[in-house]
């Protein structure tokens, strides 16, 4: 085998943002989609992570640490959403949450 | 005594003159009638105080005036500069705020100033307790004001201003009585057909602007058959002054407002039909005569002349058929003003002037004894209901017979004999084809007027006595009937009420009612004097400059070889006309009243076709109202269906996008997502194929 390059670490954050997209667009329980959008959100981590490291220049790494706090407050406030709306109606589907509708 | 009043005058006539201090006249009233209007609240019943105190002042100063240029006839204020600057400007236009002060306007403002002064002094008593008192008096000034303004300024825009001033005032207070709607459709109504001569006059400056580039009377008056021959179209300018001076003289076709006036409280019709408002016309007419005078056909001063002839016979014979008091006199007047621009249309202009001047004192003189009689009577106007309150009313029996006098011309006693016969003898003599016609109608006029004066005279001071049921009752005021108006009102409709429990014999009223009119009576007497040759003959050689230097001879009685009817002939005409009205009116209204019954039941036709004015009012509501109530009701459906369609139209093309994206809406998140990886998608390619 040889050695580890650059590509694979892109095709590991490709295939991390694939699986969040296909989770996101496929699944209807709200707590699962929001999962994905996590997912995609490694995968747009690593991607970053490697292209620092591939240009050897830290702030993308110090930047990811930036971005996982951000995601962590965003998915805590995301999640207070989500209980907030199963309170007003006992379930999780997002079909079931359409009053947008024109 | 009287030398050193007359030093006195002439020493206040230099100052004012020299400090160009005439513009003190108008201001006067008009800052009485801001005071009142400001202070009025608190003023009451005193609100008259400051206006009767502004108009004594400007009389006393119109007097001065009127004095000083009599005794040097070239001292005449001219162009005295308000202020040092233009009035306004724009461009090269400029508008001086300055005055005028020739014969013509000394005379008006004598008269204005004069009789409006005891109309105010009248209406102090008149409209004792009445809601708005205050309101009364601040119109009243700015009534005066305005006519002021009209006859002093000495350019067309400060005319303008005057000329839509006495509209404004006007409407003011005929709709006075505003929760009565008939006072509300005869402000309306006065409004609205002043408004149609007023587009004339507007016209008319406007062109004068336009061609003469100058609204100064000076520089207009100048030499205006230049500019005439240099624009041709200025020959329809005097058609445009006409159609004005039309307008707000109430002479035909735009007669109509002056009889609905009424609806305002009498001193009003008084002021309106003796001092100002109907004498704008006629002064308009002189003032602009030299325009008139460019066309050497004259055309414009025929057509003055015909219809002030047509108006004078039509509300003579209208007059005759009336059994509304105070409409009789209103009918009066527009056939007197006929006579007015009879007189200006075969250019003795000095004539018209004469029985303005007279004519200002007996209607004045009439209306307030009319305006008497109402008072005594409770409000109640119709001549049918009352008979013989010679008896009661003592003065005002008096005041109105030497009132009817002066109107019907009685020889040497009545003001109007001198000045009526001298236009009728000015338009039988005067030189134009028709002029022998419209001769004939004025004298046929001189005797329909003593007819239709001493019907209402005998009518209703003789024969046996009969009082309406509301004699001696306060009229009820129409404001005690609305309740919007808060407490005041309330409290002037208990203090009527309480007048009216204790009804009085009618009688002649306070002193503030019968002292004007014994005033009046002098001037319906002596006013004639001041213009009868045999008296010297004051007016009209005090008056001649004016006319002179517009370039008109004045056409006397006597001029030699070109009279139609020797002067014999005229003046026993003048003298039999009157007498001969006034012996058929004593015949049908005194001493034979069933006769009269009997005749107007065979002639019950012609009654009722003079009773109802001629169908002028129907006339109009068919021909004119209703072609453009159908007009306005087209030019609406035009409004909602095809105008209103296309703005739809464009409203509607924003909807239909609208409504065509909704479906996409569904409100669904997992589309939201699809629908933006999609886009994002789409962008990333297009990036790329770019870049490729």
């Amino acid at each position: 085998m040889s050695q580890l390059v650059l590509y694979h670490y892109l095709a590991v954050g490709a295939i991390l943002f694939a699986i969040g997209l296909v989770g996101f667009m496929a699944r209807r329980n709200m707590i699962m989609m929001f999962l994905c959008t996590e997912i995609m959100f490694q995968g747009v981590a690593i991607n970053l992570i490697a292209f620092s490291r591939f240009h050897m220049n830290p702030s993308g790494q110090s930047f990811v640490i930036f971005l996982l706090t951000i995601a962590a407050a965003e998915a805590s406030l995301a999640l207070g959403l989500v209980v907030l709306l199963f309170r007003r109606r006992p379930t999780l589907n997002v079909d079931e949450w359409s009053e947008m509708q024109g | 005594m009287f030398e050193s009043v007359k030093h006195l005058a002439g020493m206040v006539f230099e100052f004012v003159r020299n400090h160009n201090l005439a513009w003190l006249i108008p201001a006067l009233p008009l800052l009485a009638s801001a005071f009142i209007a400001v202070f009025g609240k608190w003023l009451k019943g005193a609100a008259h105080i400051p206006a009767w105190i502004a108009m004594a002042g400007s009389f006393a100063l119109s007097i001065t005036l009127l004095l000083g240029i009599n005794a040097d006839p070239s001292q005449t204020i001219k162009d005295s500069q308000v202020f040092q600057d233009a009035w306004f400007a724009a461009g090269n236009f400029h508008v001086p705020l300055a005055i005028n002060v020739d014969q013509l306007t000394a005379v008006y403002l004598t008269f204005i100033t004069g009789i409006g002064l005891l109309i105010f002094i009248f209406a102090a008593g008149y409209m004792k307790g009445d809601y708005g008192y205050w309101r009364f008096f601040a119109c009243m000034s700015i009534f005066v004001f305005f006519m002021c303004t009209l006859v002093m300024g000495n350019n067309f825009i400060l005319l303008y201003l005057g000329w839509e001033g006495v509209g404004l005032a006007s409407y003011l207070l005929i709709g006075y009585y505003y929760p009565r709607p008939a006072a509300v459709a005869a402000a309306k109504k006065a409004f609205i057909t002043n408004r149609i001569g007023d587009f004339g006059l507007a016209i008319g400056v406007f062109l004068i602007y336009l061609h003469f580039g100058n609204v100064t009377y000076s520089e207009v008056f100048a030499h205006p058959a230049e500019v005439f021959a240099a624009h041709p179209i200025l020959k329809w300018l005097p058609f445009c002054l006409m159609l004005g001076a039309f307008g707000k003289s109430a002479q035909f076709p735009l007669h109509v407002w002056l009889p609905d006036a009424m609806e305002g409280p009498t001193p009003v019709s008084a002021l309106i039909h003796a001092a100002t408002m109907v004498t704008a016309g006629i002064y308009l007419i002189a003032r602009t005569m030299p325009l008139f005078l460019v066309d050497p056909s004259h055309t414009a001063l025929n057509v003055v002349a015909c219809v002030g002839g047509f108006t004078a016979f039509m509300a003579a014979s209208i007059a005759m058929c009336q059994y509304d008091l105070k409409r009789i006199w209103a009918y009066s007047t527009l056939s007197q003003l006929g006579y007015m621009f009879l007189g200006l249309g075969v250019m003795a202009g000095t004539s018209a002037v004469f029985h303005v001047f007279t004519h200002a004192f007996f209607k004045a003189l009439l209306f307030l004894s009319a305006g008497s009689v109402m008072h005594a009577m409770g409000g109640e106007l119709d001549i049918r209901k009352m008979s013989g309150i010679r008896k009661v009313m003592p003065i005002t029996h008096i005041t109105m017979l030497l009132g009817c006098i002066a109107l019907a011309g009685v020889p040497f006693i009545g003001a109007g004999f001198f000045s009526k016969d001298e236009i009728i003898a000015a338009v039988i003599n005067s030189p134009e084809p028709h002029a022998l016609l419209l001769g004939v109608v004025a004298l046929l006029v001189a005797l329909m007027t003593a007819y239709y004066t001493f019907r209402l005279y005998f009518k209703v001071f003789w024969g046996p006595l009969e009082l309406p049921a509301t004699a001696g009752r306060h009229e009820p005021s129409p404001f005690a009937l609305a309740d919007a108006h808060g407490h005041e009102a309330l409290a002037a409709s208990h203090e009527h009420d309480d007048h009216a429990h204790a009804a009085h014999t009618p009688n002649d009223g306070s002193p503030l009612l019968w002292l004007p009119l014994c005033i009046l009576c002098v001037g319906a007497v002596g006013a004639g004097y001041l213009g009868y040759k045999g008296t010297g003959d004051w007016f009209h050689q005090f008056l001649k400059p004016v006319f002179q230097t517009a370039g008109t001879h004045v056409p006397e009685a006597t001029a030699e070889g070109a009279e139609r009817v020797s002067e014999p002939v005229l003046l026993a005409l003048a003298f039999l006309l009157p007498l001969v009205g006034i012996a058929l009116a004593w015949y049908f209204h005194a001493k034979n009243r069933p006769a009269t019954a009997a005749l107007a039941q065979r002639l019950r036709f012609i009654v009722n076709f003079l009773n109802h004015k001629w169908y002028f009012d129907e006339l109009y509501a068919v021909f004119l109202l209703k072609p453009l109530w159908l007009l306005a009701l087209l030019l609406s459906y035009f409004d909602r269906y095809v105008i209103d369609s296309l703005v739809y139209i464009v409203g509607f093309i924003p909807q239909l996008i609208g409504h065509s994206l909704k479906p996409t809406q569904r409100g669904l998140l997992p589309r939201f997502a699809v629908s933006m990886i999609a886009g994002l998608a789409a962008i990333v390619l297009g990036v790329l194929y770019l870049l490729g």
